[in-house]
């Protein structure tokens, strides 16, 4: 996990959000690429990394995700 | 920080088998290239705290040292081959801009093993290691999500590569956790670096309706912060360097400066303001220290 700044200036049931969201990656819990990831046209990402995308499939990404209405440039 | 920690750590554990085997009784020799001073926060400051945690697990089978304010560029050349010539067989090249420094170095020494931080380029000694920023940009969805009263969120991005696109899918998937509904706005400003188009690409947001706005490009647009913070209503972007520039004029400051890891090719300068603490220390604690002057000068020479 990279180091978050202080959680500040925000509400406190918010941050404690953002704090648990945070300790939850940290154990290894969540991932945000959890499958299924779900694509544009709706159809999940092959799932490469058992239950969240792969490194590689992080490290290469050219898609976006389900609720972006909008197109990767050069796409 | 910590995934560079665990790496590093990873990296000696796999490394140490060869090179621990040549001569038990040898210590490995482990150097580390610092952009800034150690200080106590910060980009280096994590790396520096990665290094004493080598040295907690490996105790005296190992023997760290590590040279600081070190220039990106050609000239850290010098300060990699430095190491080299004293002995050390495992070096980390801590920012970006080491890149082409350590290949040319590693080239020159085929038995030392090095480590670079947040490059692309490897070689049969030479690999990378980077951290896994888009997971504080998860965070950062889950709070504008949180925080957002439009429902839209403004993205300036740089280039749509998959650093930058990883951290906005991210985002949304973060925010979509706590609303479902949540839209997100892209401007791609094409550069890494232009105050001036960040400030248009703001604008534009705002016309759009968004009233969270984050970005992933280069450095603070400043010009872009002022306009964000002057719509009344409007939260600024998250940003450390809003605290560090502004000081009480920006009330909004927070998570998502942490993540402007983008070096500007080529060219010398502070990087990875990484946890948002270089801002945030200097104006609490209303002292302007040695890292924070380094910093400035990097900027102003840049």
């Amino acid at each position: 996990m990279v180091v978050m700044a202080p959680y500040t200036n925000m509400p406190d049931d918010v941050k404690k959000l953002a704090e648990d969201t945070e300790a939850a990656i940290t154990a290894g819990k969540l991932f945000p690429f959890k499958c299924p990831v779900i694509g544009q046209d709706g159809k999940e990402v092959e799932c490469k990394g058992g239950d969240h995308l792969a490194d590689g499939q992080v490290l290469g990404m050219n898609f976006y995700v389900k609720g972006i209405d909008d197109k990767v440039p050069g796409k | 920080m910590r995934k560079i920690l665990i790496a590093a750590t990873a990296v000696m554990l796999t490394a140490g088998a060869s090179l621990f085997g040549a001569n038990a009784a040898e210590k490995l020799k482990v150097g580390f290239i610092y952009l800034g001073p150690v200080g106590d926060f910060g980009w280096t400051y994590q790396h520096e705290l990665a290094r004493q945690a080598l040295v907690k697990e490996f105790g005296d089978k190992i023997e760290t040292t590590y040279l600081e304010n070190v220039s990106e560029g050609p000239d850290a050349e010098r300060s990699i081959e430095q190491l080299v010539r004293a002995g050390n067989k495992l070096i980390f090249t801590t920012s970006f801009g080491y890149m082409d420094p350590t290949l040319k170095v590693a080239k020159k020494y085929p038995n030392v093993h090095f480590e670079h931080a947040t490059g692309f380029k490897r070689d049969k000694n030479m690999s990378i290691y980077n951290g896994r920023f888009y997971e504080g940009r998860y965070i950062q969805g889950v709070i504008a999500g949180k925080m957002s009263k439009s429902g839209v969120l403004g993205y300036i991005g740089s280039f749509p590569i998959p650093e930058v696109v990883m951290g906005i899918n991210a985002t949304i998937l973060g925010a979509q956790t706590v609303n479902p509904n949540i839209k997100v706005k892209i401007i791609w400003a094409n550069t890494w670096f232009d105050p001036g188009k960040e400030a248009d690409a703001a604008k534009a947001l705002l016309d759009q309706g968004a009233d969270v706005i984050m970005q992933h490009t280069d450095k603070p647009g400043r010009d872009a912060d002022r306009i964000r913070a002057q719509q009344a209503g409007v939260r600024p972007g998250f940003r450390n360097d809003q605290v560090r520039t502004e000081g009480s004029a920006y009330i909004d400051h927070g998570q998502l400066g942490a993540l402007l890891h983008r070096p500007r090719q080529g060219r010398a300068r502070w990087q990875m303001d990484v946890g948002g603490h270089l801002g945030r220390a200097q104006v609490e604690n209303g002292r302007d220290g040695a890292l924070h002057q380094h910093a400035r000068r990097r900027e102003e020479t840049g």
